[in-house]
C-alpha cells in the first residue's frame, strides 16, 4: 500500500503462529540472543537511544521508564497492556493475532533488562480469540526453551500469565489495569510512588503497551538499523496505525513518523470511500482531536502534533466524510465517555454527563453562545482536575470540534 | 452461610471454578466470568453472588461492585444469544444506525430488550476493535463485520435456525 512499511509488521499474515518455527525462521529471538550478550545497562541504553515512546497513547519515554524499574533492587513484574480500547484502534489485535512471539520476546528482553521473573499480559475480554492464540504461543515458547527456567541456557528465568479483562475501557489506564488484576473492579488509584517502585500487588512493576514491546524486540534484531532509519529526528522509527472510517482501504498499517495525514488517508488508505469529500479525522481514538481539512498536511509525529497541543494517542486514524455531522459525532464521543467513566472522580463523572447534554443541545441546534462557553469551562476543569487520563482527555474531541468547526451550524 | 436456592450441582460446579482460580479473591473477575458462562441466560444470580462472597470471604457489595462495573458481566438475565452492536466513533461514521434499525425491525425489540421467546437480547457495546470491518456486531465471541441490512438479517436467521456455526 503505497507508502506503508513492513518492518515491525513484517510477520503480519506472513507466518504461521501455531508453531514457533516460522517466527524463528523470520529472525525471531535473534533480538533476545543479542540482548543476552549485553549487560542490562547496555540494553537500556539502546532503548533510550532509540527515543522510543510508549505506543499505547501516553508517549512516555520507554527507556526512562525502564531505567526507573532497573534502579529498584527487587524483581519487577513485567506487565503488558493489551487492553486496547480506544475507539478506532485495533493494531494491538493484529500483533496478538499475527505476531504473538514478538510480544513475548520483547517482554523477555524487558525481564532481562530491568530484572524480573514474572510477566502478566492483560488482554481485553473482546479479544477472546486472540487470547487463545497468545496462550498457545506461550506454550510453544516454553516447549522451545524461550520461556521458563534458564532461558537459552542462561540464568534468565521468565514466565508469562494471561489475565482477561471483562469489558471496561478504563482498565487500559495502568493503575486501573493493576487494580483489575488484583481482583474486583478496575478503577484508577493514586500513585504515592511510581509504578516502577510500587505497582502490581504493591511490588515494582514495569508496564508497557503491546507495540512498545514489539519495537523493543526489533531494536535488537537485524531490522533495527532499517527501523531506526525511518522517522524524524524527534520521532524515530515507525508507528503502527489503525486506519478506519470512510476510507477505501481501512486496516492496520506501519508508517514512518513524519508522513502527512494526507498521505496516510489518500496514498495508503486509497482516499475517501465512494469518491466523497473529507470532512474530519479523529486522531488517537475517542480521546483525540478532530482534525479539519486545512490541517491535512500536518506531519504525523510527536513534535508536530505537540506543537498544536495534540498527541498521537493510540495510533487510531478515523476518517469521516462529508455525510457526517460534527455535532452528532460529538454526541457519540460523549456517550462513550459517559458510559466508560468509572465514576471515581467528580470532574470526569459529572463533566462528561454535562458535556453530553451540551452536545445534544448543539446537535439539536438549540445551543447558545453561553453553552459553547460552558463547554470550554467544563473542559478546562476536567483537564486540570480529573483523577486520570480518561477524564483529562475526554473533552478533547468537543473542544477541537468547536475550535475547527465553529461554523458547524451553517 | 446465607440461605440460597442453588441446587447441589451448582454448588459443585462453582466450587470447581473457585478451585481453578485458587480460591483467590484476586481472581474474582475470572471467577465471575466463568460462573456467568454456566448460565444460558448469561447472568449471575443473587444466590450465586452470595455463595461466591461467602466462599471467598469478601463482602457481597464487592461482588456486585465487580459485576456492575464490567460490561461483560451481568446481574440480570439476557437472551440465549446476545447481539451487541458497536455504537462508538468508527461505527458511527460507518452508519451503524442503519444496522441497528434493521435488527430492531427483525427482532421487534429495541436496545436493552429481550425477544419474548428468550432467543435474543439486543444491546450497545463500546468499540470492540473491529473497526477495519465496521459496521460490526458481536454475538458471543463471534464478530460479524462489513454489515449491511440484508447481511445482518441473514445472520440473525442463521442463529434462529441453528445454523449459525456454519457462518
Amino acid at each position: 500500500m503505497g507508502k506503508s512499511l513492513s518492518i515491525l509488521t513484517k510477520n503480519f499474515k506472513n507466518i504461521n503462529v501455531d508453531t514457533i518455527d516460522d517466527y524463528l525462521s523470520a529472525g525471531g529471538y535473534d533480538g533476545l540472543k543479542k540482548v543476552l550478550s549485553l549487560t542490562p545497562a547496555e540494553v537500556i541504553e539502546v532503548v533510550k537511544a532509540s527515543g522510543l515512546r510508549g505506543r499505547g497513547g501516553a508517549a512516555f519515554p520507554t527507556g526512562k521508564k525502564w531505567e526507573q524499574a532497573a534502579r529498584v533492587k527487587e524483581d519487577s513484574y513485567i506487565l503488558c497492556n493489551a487492553d486496547e480500547g480506544e475507539p478506532g484502534t485495533f493494531k494491538d489485535r493484529y500483533f496478538l493475532e499475527y505476531d504473538p512471539y514478538r510480544i513475548i520476546e520483547g517482554m523477555t528482553i524487558a525481564a532481562y533488562a530491568v530484572g524480573g521473573r514474572e510477566g502478566y499480559i492483560y488482554i481485553r475480554e473482546e479479544y477472546g480469540r486472540q487470547k487463545e492464540i497468545f496462550l498457545k504461543a506461550i506454550e510453544a515458547g516454553k516447549a522451545a526453551g524461550f520461556l521458563g527456567d534458564n532461558i537459552l541456557g542462561t540464568d534468565l528465568s521468565f514466565d508469562i500469565k494471561v489475565v482477561s479483562g471483562a469489558g471496561a475501557f478504563i482498565c487500559g489506564e495502568t493503575t486501573a489495569l493493576i487494580q483489575s488484576i488484583e481482583g474486583g473492579s478496575g478503577r484508577p488509584r493514586i500513585k504515592f510512588q511510581r509504578t516502577a517502585v510500587s505497582g502490581l500487588f504493591n511490588r515494582p512493576t514495569l508496564a508497557n503497551n503491546v507495540e512498545s514491546y514489539c519495537v523493543v524486540t526489533t531494536l535488537f534484531n537485524n531490522d533495527a538499523e532499517e527501523y531506526l532509519s525511518h522517522g524524524t529526528e524527534k520521532s524515530k522509527g515507525t508507528k503502527v496505525i489503525s486506519l478506519c472510517g470512510n476510507v477505501e482501504n481501512p486496516g492496520v498499517y506501519e508508517v514512518p513518523f513524519g508522513i502527512t495525514l494526507r498521505e496516510i488517508i489518500y496514498d495508503i488508505g486509497g482516499g475517501i470511500k465512494d469518491g466523497r469529500d473529507f470532512k474530519f479525522a479523529q486522531i488517537g481514538g475517542a480521546s483525540g482531536p478532530l482534525i479539519p481539512k486545512s490541517m491535512l498536511d500536518i506531519p504525523y509525529s510527536y513534535e508536530d502534533f505537540g506543537k498544536e497541543g495534540y498527541s498521537l494517542g493510540s495510533g487510531a486514524v478515523l476518517v469521516a466524510d462529508d455525510t457526517n455531522s460534527v455535532a452528532d459525532f460529538m454526541v457519540t464521543v460523549q456517550e462513550f465517555f459517559v458510559h466508560e467513566s468509572c465514576g471515581k472522580c467528580t470532574p470526569c463523572r459529572e463533566g462528561n454527563r454535562q458535556l453530553l447534554k451540551l452536545a445534544h443541545k448543539i446537535a439539536d441546534k438549540k445551543a447558545t453562545v453561553e453553552d459553547f462557553l460552558t463547554v470550554k469551562r467544563i473542559a478546562n476543569v476536567m483537564d486540570k482536575c480529573s483523577f486520570c487520563g480518561l477524564g483529562t482527555a475526554a473533552p478533547t474531541a468537543m473542544v477541537t470540534a468547536i475550535q475547527h468547526f465553529y461554523d458547524m451550524y451553517n | 452461610m446465607s440461605k440460597n436456592l442453588l441446587d447441589a450441582n451448582q454448588y459443585e460446579e462453582i466450587d470447581k471454578i473457585l478451585e481453578k482460580h485458587d480460591m483467590s479473591k484476586h481472581n474474582l473477575v475470572g471467577i465471575l466470568s466463568d460462573v456467568q458462562a454456566m448460565s444460558p441466560e448469561h447472568y449471575i444470580t443473587k444466590e450465586q453472588a452470595e455463595y461466591i462472597s461467602d466462599k471467598l470471604g469478601i463482602f457481597l457489595s464487592n461482588v456486585y461492585d465487580t459485576i456492575t462495573f464490567y460490561a461483560a458481566l451481568s446481574d440480570k438475565p439476557k437472551g440465549k444469544y446476545v447481539i451487541q452492536i458497536c455504537n462508538s466513533t468508527c461505527c458511527k461514521v460507518m452508519k451503524y444506525e442503519k444496522i441497528k434499525h434493521a435488527i430492531e425491525k427483525e427482532l421487534k425489540v429495541g436496545i436493552g430488550e429481550i425477544t419474548p421467546d428468550g432467543m435474543f437480547s439486543f444491546e450497545y457495546s463500546s468499540c470492540f476493535g473491529a473497526c477495519d470491518i465496521s459496521p460490526a456486531i458481536r454475538i458471543g465471541e463471534k464478530v460479524y463485520g462489513n454489515l449491511d441490512e440484508t447481511k445482518v438479517i441473514d445472520i440473525i436467521k442463521n442463529y434462529r435456525g441453528g445454523t449459525w456455526e456454519n457462518l
